[in-house]
């Protein structure tokens, strides 16, 4: 089936469709999640919310002004952006963050660039620097858009940017 | 560490987290209990609520005003028509009178005697003086057409005076008969024979004309700006007919008791995915409430009422389920489990179960489950009503009406009680069963209408008993257009034996 014929049988609320509709987005979805949260119960929680918004604002969707993974995508990193708010109160902590950056152990069966290491690479980053990294290089956000989606000023921004990429990148040097 | 190596970096998280390169596996791929559990929160957009349908209540505001619109309206063409015949009889009498009058000026002309006509034409100068008087005491309407007289006679107590602004009117009175007296050929100069002309006119014809008085002051209605004209020793309103409405009369208050059987109708139910189908089971509802009714007309009478409605439902659901071996997984226990995700549309919304049903790994592979839902709904609602009422035929104290209404309802509670099993060869496979109180898919404010026929019984002069049959049927659905239903749209109907009784004031 068709992913136009899905989403206009979702919006009809035909479960059968709704369902279809997650299963082929789901990994999508589920990897933003896992690149705004350090773990994985924290992702679920944020998948759960994102899923809720979703479907209740299918309705919403209008095909001829976007497409749907998109518009999917913009409402999961709002609801992990709102998440992050919650669990953090505000984001002025995240200056004064500084996490130990602990990478998981990477999976050897995989190549060390592989998407999976990637995201674990992101997860381990301090939640400032990992925000900000994947509103900015991911999401193509700029430093002016992050420090007003944030509350922070661009400076901070650009701060914790620079540190997420030197972590980063110290991190593949040792790796690779 | 350069700008470029930033560059790359970036392009390479990039690159294999964006859409197309991203590598999927068991990392990333959320199991289906996320989406179960988001979509048994999922509240589509409120919008549709908002269309909320408000003609039913401009219909129910109308009715009470279309009802009095058309008393009064038939009053007033009554009134009208009344009028007519009225001012044609007062024509009519009018000319009557004014023929008599020339048969008998041209018969006192006829007498020849000098000093008998003197005598005569005294006496009657002294008897008319006090017939025209008292006939200008009752001479009270402004209309010009109307010959205003009164008889002594018919009013014994009765020794009126005329106030100085009814003189005129009488004086321009007597003149026009002067005129028509010389149309008639009779000598100007005559007055005395003009004095014996009015006071001539007989006693029957004065109570016709007092007669006709009554009758014209009855459209006040329409010629309300009436003069109210006092005459000594005399109230005018004496001869006037009742004028007040009887609009505010006649009220009534009753408490009423419905016992009533409920029954769901459905339209627009889609068959998506597991969907049972089933049938109806009526269940024994009631209503409970307080009104007051007010007599429009002899025959016309509108009630409002206030009430609590019960109403309760079960539908019985059976349907098979296809069972296949492929869909066993295991668990991290190490156990086989067939997880059966069911959605089962109920009146009201999706009821959705996911559980592991026992004993599958025993089962054949492609063998046929059977299906059964019990669902109950309980709804509780306000209601608001307005029912006009015919009456049918009726006696001193037997009434048959029919009445035909409109309801307004608002849910107060709600409870949906379900219980799905699942079973192969006598065995149950799966039972789950739960209570749903949400409201959130149901609208709040329905409308139903109403026809019943009934028996009023007067128990004495203020207290009366009714029974009525009578059916009610939703005009808007329960459900919400943005439930999960899949556009299922559910009426409450019902049939049912009504008992009231009440006070007349």
């Amino acid at each position: 089936m068709e992913v136009k014929e899905l989403i206009s049988r979702a919006k009809k609320q035909d479960s059968k469709a709704q369902m279809e509709l997650y299963r082929t987005y789901k990994s999508y979805w589920y990897t933003i999640c896992l690149r705004y949260n350090r773990n994985t119960f924290d992702a679920d929680d944020c998948l759960q919310n994102a899923l809720i918004n979703i479907f209740s604002k299918l309705s919403q969707f209008d095909e001829n002004r976007g497409n749907f993974k998109s518009w999917s995508s913009q409402i999961v990193v709002n609801d992990n952006l709102m998440f992050l708010r919650k669990k953090k109160q505000n984001f002025q902590s995240f200056e004064l963050e500084d996490d130990k950056f602990v990478v998981e152990e990477v999976s050897e069966e995989s190549s060390i660039i592989s998407s999976e290491n990637l995201t674990k690479l992101i997860q381990a980053l301090p939640s400032g620097y990992r925000t900000v990294f994947n509103l900015y290089v991911m999401e193509g956000y700029s430093h002016v858009e992050i420090s007003e989606i944030l509350e922070i000023s661009v400076g901070t921004s650009k701060s914790q940017l620079s540190k997420a990429r030197k972590l980063l990148q110290h991190q593949l040097e040792v790796v690779i | 560490m350069g700008k470029n190596s930033y560059t790359e970096l970036d392009k390479l998280f990039q690159s294999k987290l964006k859409d197309g390169n991203l590598e999927n596996g068991d990392w990333n791929n959320p199991t289906d209990d996320a989406f179960l559990a988001a979509m048994s929160q999922v509240k589509p957009e409120e919008k549709s609520k908002k269309k909320t349908r408000c003609w039913p209540l401009l219909f129910l505001l109308l009715i009470p005003i279309l009802l009095i619109g058309v008393k009064y309206t038939d009053e007033v063409n009554n009134l009208r028509s009344e009028l007519n015949e009225i001012q044609q009889q007062v024509n009519d009498a009018q000319a009557s009178i004014a023929k008599d009058k020339n048969e008998e000026a041209n018969q006192l002309q006829s007498n020849d005697s000098a000093t008998k006509e003197s005598k005569v034409g005294e006496d009657a100068i002294q008897n008319n003086s006090k017939k025209a008087t008292t006939k200008a005491s009752i001479n009270v309407s402004p209309k010009p057409s109307a010959i205003k007289l009164s008889n002594t006679s018919s009013k014994k107590n009765f020794t009126p005076k005329l106030t100085p602004s009814y003189t005129s009117v009488n004086e321009s009175r007597i003149n026009r008969n002067q005129n028509s007296v010389n149309n008639s050929g009779l000598d100007n100069k005559t007055t005395f024979n003009d004095k014996v002309l009015t006071a001539a006119v007989n006693n029957d014809k004065i109570e016709k004309i007092v007669d006709l008085e009554r009758l014209t002051s009855s459209f006040s209605l329409i010629t309300a700006t009436r003069p109210k004209a006092k005459i000594e020793g005399l109230s005018l309103a004496a001869f006037e007919p009742e004028q007040k409405s009887n609009f505010g009369k006649n009220l009534s208050a009753f408490a009423f008791f419905d016992l009533n059987m409920n029954s769901i109708r459905m339209s627009g139910m889609e068959n998506t995915g597991f969907t049972l189908t089933g049938y109806d089971e009526s269940q024994l509802g009631y209503e409970l409430g307080i009104g007051v009714s007010q007599n429009l007309s002899k025959r016309w009478a509108i009630a409002y009422t206030a009430s609590y409605r019960h109403f309760t439902n079960k539908s019985l659901y059976q349907s098979e389920f296809l069972y296949e071996q492929e869909d066993l997984i295991t668990s991290i226990d190490g156990d086989l489990v067939y997880q059966l995700f069911t959605e089962t549309q109920t009146p009201t919304g999706a009821y959705i179960t996911n559980q592991d049903l026992t004993f599958a790994e025993e089962m054949d592979d492609h063998t046929m489950m059977d299906a059964n839902a019990d669902i109950e709904l309980f709804f509780n609602f306000v209601s608001i009503g307005a029912k006009p009422r015919f009456s049918l035929f009726q006696t001193k104290g037997l009434q048959v009406f029919a009445e035909a209404g409109l309801n307004i309802n608002y849910l107060v509670h709600y409870c949906q009680s379900v219980d799905v099993e699942f079973s192969y060869e006598d065995k149950m496979m799966m039972h789950n069963s739960g209570d749903n109180y949400s409201m959130d898919d149901l609208n709040k404010i329905s409308f139903t209408s109403s026809l019943g026929l009934g028996l009023e019984y007067n128990l004495g002069e203020h207290i009366f008993s009714s029974l009525k049959f009578g059916t009610s049927r939703s005009i808007s659905s329960i459900t919400a257009s943005n439930n999960n239903t899949n556009d299922t749209r559910t009426y409450l109907d019902n049939l049912g034996i009504s008992v009231s009784a009440g006070y007349r004031f």
